[in-house]
């Protein structure tokens, strides 16, 4: 009887798993949809991030890519329902922040933003949750249109 | 009791596994995982993990060939008939690259009608590597063939491809994403390479200079596996392509970015410069090279 029950759990948690794996790929979908029309899906970056702990800087999810020159970029984020922080992203070359979706000064976010490339090289994409908190979104890269 | 219900548990697990790519059919399962290499590969695995991303862009070579104006033609396409010269799982990941790159050209250019041949070869490629549960075929043939919603082929396509690639990376086979990764790129290049040996287009030319930088970047993640006959060979043949494109000469003026706020949109334009310097002649002779290694790597 121990086992049957036992095999009820693992099997049911097996399932949750497997199910959760793919309301990721609707999401990422959905997340693609958010982005436009006229945005074609590249990348998705799918961030789950802790919440940072005291004086520590906030936990980020880096990622670096290439980027091309006289491209049209979109950079779309979208946070979980769920999610104690709303996620915001940031594009840097070479460690000079080229934009952000979110303005800790200011208070402004947006769901995104366009990049116009004018240099092909590595870039890197920084994720990470307002005030310092949890959180889980999920990050699509479009490519929009040669420039 | 208990066997049955085991059985039950699997049956259900393998069941929802195989969905999250689409509708998927027993052949997905058919070849047994010892015809894939499956070498632990610590050190290069931590290594994939910190590389760049999106070094190959189907939609971005195939966007800019034809934003020049350029006809499609069939002739710089790899041939679907080699599928089955492909024997082992390197030759496959690497041609499953290739092809998902001329898929992505024959996307933009709307060419539903012939990409079955090429959904079917890249189905055959990735069940040979044992990714093919994540390549939703039967809806991309059913897309393909009804000619409907493009953008949910180009869509269906990529994320495929990137599913194949995370689900590699993360289950110390990350030496078959690396393939897949040099076969977009390859074929990429070629197609850009065909297309500026045809026509004169200072654009093309600037892109294929630019290659330079991306092409290191690729080299880099090779040479993680040239330990493997396979990738050393590789590497080998990849040499003309590098050396030719180590002669171009980028230089960067750097710039401040602008943002632009419009409609609720933010915009950053960046303005930083490279600009590329070759000669007519290296051209010719990185055009060349790229035609010679991936001919040789398409047998």
């Amino acid at each position: 009887m121990k086992n049957i029950k036992l095999l009820f759990a693992i099997g049911f948690m097996a399932i949750g798993y497997i199910a959760n794996a793919q309301t990721e790929a609707q999401k990422v979908e959905i997340c693609s949809g958010i982005a436009g029309k006229d945005a074609t899906y590249q990348k998705d970056f799918v961030v789950q991030l802790p919440a940072g702990q005291g004086n520590e800087k906030s936990p980020q999810a880096k990622y670096s890519m290439i980027l091309q020159k006289d491209t049209k970029y979109r950079l779309t984020i979208c946070t979980d329902d769920d999610s104690p922080g709303k996620g915001f992203v940031q594009l840097l070359d070479t460690g000079s922040l080229l934009g952000s979706s979110y303005n800790a000064a200011t208070g402004k976010e947006f769901k995104g933003f366009d990049f116009d490339c004018t240099k092909t090289g590595v870039y890197h994409v920084f994720v990470q949750f307002q005030e310092g908190k949890a959180g889980k979104a999920i990050v699509i890269l479009s490519f929009m249109k040669k420039l | 009791m208990i066997k049955k219900l085991i059985f039950i548990f699997v049956g259900i697990t393998i069941m929802f596994s195989c969905n999250s790519g689409g509708k998927k059919t027993s052949s997905d399962f058919g070849s047994s995982d010892s015809s894939v290499s499956n070498k632990a590969l610590p050190v290069s695995q931590e290594a994939m993990e910190g590389l760049v991303q999106n070094i190959s862009s189907p939609v971005e070579m195939a966007a800019l060939i034809k934003s020049i104006g350029t006809p499609f033609s069939q002739k710089y396409l790899a041939p679907t008939k080699n599928t089955d010269n492909y024997n082992t799982a390197f030759a496959k990941a690497f041609n499953l690259g290739v092809f998902g790159a001329d898929l992505g050209y024959l996307n933009m250019y709307h060419k539903t009608s012939m990409v079955l041949s090429y959904i079917t070869a890249i189905k055959t490629l990735s069940e040979g590597i044992n990714v093919g549960q994540f390549f939703d075929f039967t809806t991309l043939k059913r897309l393909s063939t009804n000619n409907e919603n493009i953008d949910s082929l180009m869509y269906i396509s990529i994320h495929s491809f990137n599913v194949m690639d995370n689900y590699l990376r993360k289950n110390n086979r990350s030496n078959l994403s690396a393939l897949m990764v040099a076969g977009v790129y390859v074929e990429g290049l070629y197609l850009t390479t065909q297309v500026c040996k045809e026509k004169n287009n200072k654009k093309l030319a600037d892109n294929i200079g630019e290659q330079k930088i991306i092409f290191a970047q690729l080299i880099l993640i090779l040479k993680n596996y040239e330990k493997e006959p396979f990738f050393a060979s590789m590497i080998k043949n990849l040499d003309g392509i590098k050396k030719t494109l180590d002669e171009v000469k980028i230089t960067e003026e750097k710039g401040e970015p602008k943002s632009v706020e419009k409609d609720g949109m933010l915009t950053i334009v960046g303005t930083s410069k490279s600009i590329v310097t070759m000669s007519d002649d290296l051209l010719k002779r990185i055009i060349m090279e790229t035609e010679i290694a991936r001919n040789n790597m398409i047998k």
